[in-house]
């Protein structure tokens, strides 16, 4: 039952919000070998399910999500609640205050029940980076459910939950999705505030929801997104509402083949994120090839911008104001044995990156040519989607992949992004909807729209969705 | 592309982070094989027409200053603190 249909199902009175919130924190319970919650919220949650019940006995008004449970990212901040990043860093860390997007959800209706693990401040494409171990895909249990929105994106596919949050700087909420069969929306940068989303790469994080159902993406974007004092990136239009004026998909409009990321059309991935085009063929779409030279530039490009971005970021993460502190004698060692003892690996290695990406000597080559490749990708995407209506690619390049099968090998890794990396570079929308099965595996298929048209996107992800149904494991 | 470990030490040293002399050749090779990949940038057909950095406007603030809200949080989540202020090691040897 997705967050729309829980949320009738208590405001018509056929289930409580105590009742629905109690069944969700009992299902994280018997799911908890996955690993997908550091810490559930039980008292406060079930103090607010109680609230929402009193309220509706009333007949009080109550917001379009009352009642419903939902699980937050570990980098997304909640006051009172811990926000560790999935990091030793920040173990204990317990946050002064909310995120706008959680605290907008709230006053919706919408229940946390718990923080989700994550690959240690989102860095990461498997869940594998988390200090505090993998998370498991509910599809398989031997392989990954997809990073860094790892635990949000399994908690949603494991029914504990009917939407969870997540943050996506290069694929972290899509690539889950696709991962565990899930819709996942990116939407365009600016359009839900990054107050309270600890920074990883700040040009190109965005908060996203998880779902199970395209509608329910439509909703939560409605309710999370618009303009915030706290985040001056906040895009200046009134929230419209998606779901409500969702176009339905005319003959003649126009999809776009990516040339570039349809370079293996025989691939078994390929061919099931082919297939769910169909449906559109069907109703008169068009479907053509299109040419983005610059795509072939998307991955080296992200990481040298994000790992310049982490490794400024990060440099406020000293044991100094917040967090665990190592015991030393000097302020310069309290620094780098801090640092040193509590980042994780992967964190260390792109802090590093980032600071050889802007060293002298290798910045003006290298970080200057990135900034201008951002640049031209954002004017060919930009250009390509006024002659179609969206673009259309698989959101990865595999179906989810073992766990351990990628961790020794960082570029392999990195490459699993290749798909997802180019929308974050320019700030476009994109969605992850569920495209069909591939050796019992979920296929997710990526639609990237023009700059604030999240509802053409949503409308063709809903019409796809409409064909294929949701998938079941 | 090659990194070496005197770059790995230097990064390491500029990134405040203390490298174990017996994980630097690893970090080396790890780092050699990303910068390579990183590297590919530098065959980008940028131009003197390619467009500038395209960086939306925002909303500006009204102007006007709020004052600092939960000082005492802040404090409260340091790792060590004392009469209202963030305790750390000496930074100054004193004799």
């Amino acid at each position: 039952m997705d967050a729309t249909a829980t949320a009738d199902a208590i405001r018509t009175g056929q289930r409580t919000a105590t009742d629905v919130v109690t069944s969700a924190l009992e299902r994280a319970a018997k799911h908890n070998g996955l690993g997908a919650f550091l810490s559930l919220q039980a008292k406060p949650a079930q103090a607010m399910a109680a609230r929402v019940d009193a309220a509706l006995k009333n007949g009080d008004a109550v917001g379009p999500l009352a009642g419903v449970p939902f699980a937050v990212k570990d980098n997304i901040s909640q006051a009172a609640e811990t926000c560790g990043c999935a990091s030793k860093l920040l173990s204990g860390f317990v946050s002064p205050t909310t995120a706008t997007a959680v605290s907008r959800l709230i006053t919706a209706g919408a229940i946390p029940i718990g923080r989700t693990n994550m690959d240690e401040f989102g860095m990461g494409s498997s869940g594998e980076n988390s200090a505090f171990g993998p998370t498991q895909n509910p599809w398989d249990k031997t392989r990954v459910p997809g990073g860094s929105s790892s635990g949000s994106a399994a908690a949603v596919a494991a029914g504990v939950v009917p939407f969870a949050l997540g943050s996506d700087t290069g694929g972290s909420v899509r690539q889950p999705a696709s991962f565990c069969g899930l819709v996942g929306l990116k939407p365009t940068y600016g359009r839900i505030s990054r107050s309270g989303l600890v920074a990883f790469a700040s040009s190109l994080d965005q908060i996203g929801p998880i779902s199970t159902s395209c509608r329910d993406a439509a909703l939560l974007l409605r309710i999370m997104s618009g303009i915030d004092p706290k985040d001056t990136t906040t895009l200046n239009d009134a929230p419209a509402d998606w779901l409500e004026t969702l176009p339905a998909v005319e003959p003649g409009q126009r999809v776009g083949l990516p040339r570039q990321c349809w370079t293996a059309p025989d691939s078994p991935v390929a061919a099931v994120a082919r297939a769910a085009l169909a449906c559109l063929v069907e109703r008169g779409v068009q479907v053509v090839a299109v040419d983005l030279p610059s795509l072939e530039l998307a991955i080296p490009a992200y990481y040298l911008l994000t790992s310049a971005e982490a490794s400024s970021n990060l440099g406020r993460f000293d044991g100094v104001r917040f967090g665990s502190r190592a015991k030393t004698d000097t302020l310069d060692a309290l620094y780098k044995d801090t640092r040193s003892q509590f980042f994780g690996p992967e964190v260390q290695r792109r802090i590093l990156l980032g600071t050889y990406a802007l060293a002298a000597g290798y910045a003006q080559d290298h970080y200057d040519k990135a900034t201008a490749v951002r640049a031209k990708m954002r004017a060919e995407i930009s250009a390509v989607l006024k002659t179609v209506d969206v673009l259309a690619m698989p959101t990865a390049p595999t179906v989810a992949f073992r766990l351990g099968e990628k961790i020794c090998d960082p570029v392999s890794m990195y490459l699993s992004d290749v798909f997802t990396t180019p929308p974050s570079l320019t700030g476009h929308p994109a969605i992850s909807v569920p495209a069909g099965l591939c050796e019992g595996l979920p296929v997710g298929l990526q639609l990237v729209g023009a700059h604030q048209a999240e509802a053409t996107l949503l409308g063709f992800a809903t019409a796809i969705e409409d064909a294929r149904g949701s998938l079941k494991g | 592309v090659r990194v070496d470990a005197d770059t790995v030490r230097h990064m390491a040293k500029l990134a405040r982070l203390r490298v174990p002399e017996e994980q630097v050749d690893r970090l080396a090779t790890e780092m050699s094989a990303i910068v390579t990949m990183m590297a590919k940038i530098g065959a980008a057909p940028v131009t003197a027409d390619t467009p500038a950095p395209v960086r939306p406007l925002p909303k500006t603030r009204a102007d006007v200053a709020f004052p600092p809200s939960g000082g005492a949080n802040l404090i409260q989540q340091a790792a060590e603190s004392a009469e209202g202020c963030v305790r750390v090691p000496p930074v100054i040897d004193t004799p």
